[in-house]
């Protein structure tokens, strides 16, 4: 059963629980933090506790406390053991290495603490066991194996299979998973959940402790921990503090009107905004959305010369870990005047006090927002403050909403990935290195995990299938399985010598980071790009990297070859994956909003009046609520003229049918679901579309809208369209839509990592991605003839629920399907409403391509000859 | 809207033709099909990399082979090299697919014949034991030189017909989407007619020869030369065969050769 903590305990209370000495030593401490006075008690009595309260409100020690007063006890009594009692799990190595020496001082202070009163407490061991861990450390962990282990996800799944090491889990007691917010949103988190059931499965029961920052909903998440025996979810107290810190949210445009204002005014302003913030402060923690962005602002905040170029510095992934750990280290230490950061500093490393959280554009969740903003104002007392500064009129509104919700206490939903196959062929193949499986056996262990809970027997009996080379069309042959698996009897294990070395060298869920280097003619090294960037390259084409300009002229295997070339306009946009995605819920928000400012209007409210709502609202001030106004007013200023009363928001879509100056129709969906749902419901329009002309329609999708491109010389009616897809029909669309495109491929080669059918390492030899990515596009078409290949399912899975949100999409669609939204089609214009400017301008493309492969090649032959004539015409002239 | 695709002979030079809609050409007067690059066994030496492919391609390569072979009641075989993938001793796979498929070449009435490639070091002990004509350097036959292209190749000949290269086309479309074919490449390169067959293993995938400079090319027939004269036909195996303009229309970027 889930439950929520009622009851908060007192400091005697708790310090009543605690082994004399811990509690002597902890006496010291001030009062207890919220999260102390529900946790601890809860800990002490053996339950499953999740832990949800922000950054600096003592979280940590409240999971650790209970712990190390039953350690010290045990040592005290001399029964302290040569075994694991508690693993911590974080996804960071820097969290690790903080955490270890933060149990180092209490742990030696109690023990001096002991000496004083002339008793020897034996040593409690604290060990980080990481990919980092050198094997001499290793077997010196074997020998004196730490009482405390701090290690990683992958770590913790290697370990379950080294034979010796494994022998020393048998008695953990406790486990902590700290960041369960953001290990639970993808691949890495599922795959823990399997390693804790294989661990159970191991010691027997343990008491889970998740930490958590502000994240919602808790049920789930608390299920995410815990997970379930049998049909029942096992117990949980929840303890949510999540709303305990002070928060001030503010949010500024540099101009009033982001309308009219040119691009290059409002970051000049912004940049002097920041510049006025961080003099003011002590220290300023600033955040954008990219690393590109980082290293922009930190180059301009540096010519702007407000501090010294040590006081001013960034953090993101890209940088080495050196680099990273000296920033950390100064900002703990007071020294740094500003710190610029993508997302590495949003997790819960020690970074000592900030003043000011200043966020650059949009952090596109409620969530993601207060955990950023949340590092000022490090303890509990002291009030959180960000100052939010959109740059595009979509984030400005964006943000407001943002501080609106969450002034409101109103957080957007965690969404967790289930029934990853890929993830579990990987575990199906350590619990194989282990020892002999009955399948039911093997099948019950899994469903106990929340992320495989509703996983069915046929998914689970296909992945087995493919791990024991099964799948193949040369029925003579019996080859290459990684397991064997006796259908007669039900059972599997593990084949072939080498199978361990592959599990602990291939482990893991993160797809390795294609970055191409790119070089210039004579092999001088400028930068690198992302794969997916090269992917849409073509030579001749002109792009941006680090400040300069490059001509691309050709790659292979990884590496692009440019030419450097000045003055030149890039002609392809620098996009990057990394763009974070609006929430579903954050969307919805903005809807509704967009309605009542609508509906104020139509009722013809006073400006100052609309305005004054706005700023209360939202925490806007003057300019940003003026420029709210603008955009608001302007789209409805242009829906009037085409003679439409009705404005998108919350309960309506419109549908615009833009003709462009290359007179290509474009049918534009005007409505804020967030980028991951636009994805799913335009691939799945443009292939009713394609289905019907039988030509490719290209799809352009940004967080406030979608759009489709049809061919020139097609036109289609969107009255006709818009009913097309439904809640029923839009999973076979997608499907089809997605076949054969870059997304597939990419997407494919990950699953097939991570299932181990295609292994980074191998004999001692790292595979290069070159060569994992090799021919995968064939690697499809051969898996799409068998029957539910299971990485191939695997694929399209992850596409469809994961990277887009198939989920909400579904749910929209039955909002119109029972006539709670609705559509309003446009009639055709030259010009696109002022909403859907930054969709057009900034939006993400790609293509549904047409089905018939003999017709596709025959337009690309008439594509070709009209180049070419033209090319000849011109030379005539 | 699955169009069902015909079979057809496209001419390229008297005499030779690709039989469309595979990845062969016939000779007409000796009632020959050549094909080339088929790496049997490309899936086990994959496995031994650490990549698991399904082991489906054996099929596929079978009726790419035998299907235009029997359509035209051809009464020669040539396979320009390349029959299996693994340079070393053949593997299980590979030596149980090489000897099936030459069984099944002559069950449809025609015999197989095979010009050494790179990858065919151990092929002569399968080839001795089925019985199958092996030659080392080239074949002849009326005005044609039938080489696999790995070996430099000066002599003085008319047409010379080859494989090895695996060559690949990409077509960047209006919507900015690339399509990426295997091709026939046909033409003049440097005063000598040339012939390049596509591969037949659907795992085999060369360089894009219109984005790659020409020194990366692998065939010392074509690397570093000028291509710009080619006309490549693009294939779409079992669906369709388009003769395309020349390189040189297609090379995506100035000055590539």
């Amino acid at each position: 059963m889930l439950e929520i903590a009622q009851r908060a305990y007192s400091k005697d209370e708790v310090l009543s629980l605690l082994d004399p000495l811990v509690a002597e030593w902890f006496s010291n401490y001030p009062d207890l933090t919220p999260p102390q006075r529900y946790a601890v008690m809860s800990i002490h009595e053996g339950r499953n506790t999740l832990i949800a309260s922000p950054t600096g409100s003592g979280k940590t020690l409240s999971a650790f406390l209970s712990i190390i007063s039953e350690l010290v006890s045990l040592g005290r009594k001399s029964e302290l053991k040569d075994k694991v009692y508690c693993v911590y799990v974080s996804p960071l190595r820097s969290l690790n290495n903080d955490i270890y020496k933060n149990l180092l001082e209490p742990l030696s202070s109690i023990k001096k603490l002991g000496e004083r009163k002339g008793e020897k407490i034996p040593e409690i061991r604290v060990g980080v066991r990481t990919g980092d861990t050198t094997n001499s450390e290793r077997s010196h962990m074997l020998r004196k194996p730490p009482h405390i282990l701090i290690t990683t996800p992958e770590s913790l799944a290697i370990i379950l299979c080294a034979p010796k090491f494994r022998e020393k889990l048998r008695g953990v007691k406790w486990v902590i998973i700290d960041e369960i917010h953001e290990l639970c949103s993808s691949k890495r988190g599922v795959h823990l959940t399997l390693s804790l059931e294989r661990l159970q499965e191991l010691c027997g029961d343990f008491t889970r402790i998740g930490l958590s920052a502000t994240i919602h909903p808790l049920n789930e998440i608390a299920k995410f921990l815990v997970g379930y025996n049998g049909k029942r979810e096992r117990d949980c107290l929840i303890v949510d503090t999540r709303f305990v810190k002070p928060l001030e949210l503010k949010v500024s445009t540099p101009v009033s009107d982001l309308v009219h204002t040119a691009a290059q005014e409002v970051t000049d302003r912004m940049y002097r905004a920041i510049k006025t913030l961080v003099k003011k402060q002590k220290t300023t923690l600033i955040f954008t959305n990219t690393r590109s962005g980082t290293e922009r602002v930190v180059y301009h905040l540096s010519k702007l010369g407000i501090v010294d170029a040590d006081e001013l510095a960034a953090h993101h992934s890209s940088l080495s870990r050196e680099i990273r750990k000296d920033v950390e280290d100064r900002l703990k230490e007071g020294k740094m005047k500003a710190v610029v950061t993508s997302t590495s500093l949003e997790l819960g490393i020690d970074i000592g006090s900030i003043d000011l959280v200043v966020q650059i554009g949009s952090p596109k969740s409620i969530s993601r927002c207060l955990q950023r903003v949340g590092r000022s104002g490090h303890t509990l007392d002291r009030v959180s403050r960000g100052y939010l500064i959109p740059l595009e009129r979509d984030d400005l509104l964006e943000d407001a909403l943002i501080v609106r919700e969450a002034l409101k206490g109103r957080l957007d939903r965690a969404y967790i990935p289930k029934n990853c196959l890929d993830v579990l062929a990987q575990h199906i193949v350590g619990m194989a290195i282990e020892r002999k499986w009955k399948v039911k056996e093997a099948y019950e262990l899994v469903k106990r995990s929340y992320c495989y809970r509703d996983l069915s027997f046929e998914s689970f009996e296909r992945v087995l299938r493919y791990l024991s080379g099964a799948y193949k069309s040369l029925e003579d042959f019996r080859v290459y399985g990684k397991i064997w698996y006796d259908i007669e009897n039900q059972e599997f294990g593990r084949r072939g010598a080498l199978l361990r070395v592959i599990y602990s060298t291939n482990i893991g869920t993160i797809p390795d980071e294609v970055a191409v280097k790119v070089y210039t003619l004579n092999n001088r090294w400028v930068g690198s790009i992302e794969e997916e960037f090269l992917e849409r390259l073509s030579p001749g084409d002109i792009f941006i990297l680090g400040g300069k300009t490059y001509l691309f002229k050709y790659a292979r295997e990884f590496r692009a070859f440019v030419q450097p070339i000045q003055g030149e306009k890039p002609t392809v946009p620098t996009w990057f994956s990394e763009m974070l995605p609006l929430s579903f819920d954050l969307g919805e928000a903005i809807g509704e909003f967009r309605r009542e400012v609508f509906e104020k209007l139509e009722k013809g409210e006073r400006e100052e009046e609309i305005l004054d709502f706005i700023a209360k609202e939202t925490g806007c001030d003057s300019k940003a609520s003026k420029a709210i106004l603008v955009y608001i007013k302007a789209e409805r200023d242009f829906l009037k003229h085409l003679g439409i009363n009705s404005f998108p928001d919350n309960k309506r879509v419109i549908v615009e049918d833009f003709i462009d100056n290359e007179n290509n129709q474009n049918i534009i969906f005007d409505c804020v679901f967030g980028r991951r749902v636009h994805d799913a419901l335009a691939r799945a329009y443009a292939q009713i579309i394609t289905r019907k002309i039988g030509r490719s329609i290209k799809v352009t999708v940004s967080d406030s809208g979608f759009m489709l491109t049809l061919p020139r010389g097609y036109y289609y009616n969107p009255k006709n369209l818009v009913n097309q897809v439904s809640s029923s029909n839009i999973k076979e669309l997608l499907i089809d839509a997605i076949k054969r495109t870059e997304l597939v491929k990419r997407r494919f080669r990950h699953c097939a990592t991570r299932a181990l059918m295609v292994l980074r390492n191998y004999r001692g030899h790292e595979i290069k991605v070159s060569r994992q990515q090799a021919n995968s596009q064939v690697l499809i078409s051969l898996c799409e003839e068998l029957d539910k290949f299971p990485i191939l399912e695997e694929t399209y899975r992850e596409i469809l629920e994961d990277m887009m949100d198939l989920n909400n999409a579904i749910k929209v669609l039955e909002d119109f399907e029972k006539g709670e939204r609705s559509f309003i089609i446009a009639p055709k214009s030259d010009i696109p409403s002022p909403f859907t400017h930054d969709l057009i301008l900034l939006g993400y493309s790609d293509v549904v391509l047409m089905e018939d492969k003999k017709t596709l090649l025959e337009n690309l032959y008439d594509f070709v000859m009209s180049r070419v004539r033209k090319d000849e015409k011109k030379k005539q002239i | 809207m699955k169009r069902k695709s015909k079979f057809e002979l496209i001419k390229v030079a008297k005499g030779l033709s690709i039989a469309s809609p595979y990845p062969s050409l016939y000779l007409e007067r000796e009632e020959a099909l050549i094909v080339a690059d088929l790496h049997l066994g490309l899936e086990e030496e994959q496995e031994s990399k650490g990549i698991h492919i399904p082991f489906t391609t054996f099929p596929k390569i079978t009726e790419l082979v035998l299907n235009p072979c029997e359509a035209l009641n051809c009464k020669r075989l040539i396979i320009l090299g390349d029959v299996k993938h693994e340079f070393a001793k053949p593997l299980e796979l590979e030596w149980f697919t090489t000897k099936r498929l030459f069984k099944m070449i002559r069950d449809i009435g025609a015999e197989p014949e095979v010009v050494k490639g790179n990858h065919d070091n151990y092929i002569a002990i399968i080839l001795k034991e089925m019985n199958v004509k092996l030659y080392e350097e080239k074949i002849e036959l009326d005005r044609f030189t039938l080489i696999h292209g790995h070996l430099p190749f000066d002599q003085k000949v008319r047409h010379i017909i080859m494989g090895h290269e695996h060559p690949v086309i990409t077509i960047k479309d209006d919507l900015g989407v690339k399509h990426r074919y295997k091709a026939f490449l046909d033409g003049e390169v440097e005063g000598r007619r040339i012939t390049v067959l596509p591969s037949v293993s659907p795992l085999a995938l060369g360089l894009d020869i219109n984005e790659v400079p020409s020194r990366e090319l692998l065939s010392p027939l074509l690397k570093g030369k000028d291509l710009s004269e080619l006309t490549p036909y693009l294939i779409e195996p079992k669906i369709a065969v388009k003769k395309f303009p020349k390189l040189k229309f297609l090379f995506l970027s100035p000055n590539l050769s």
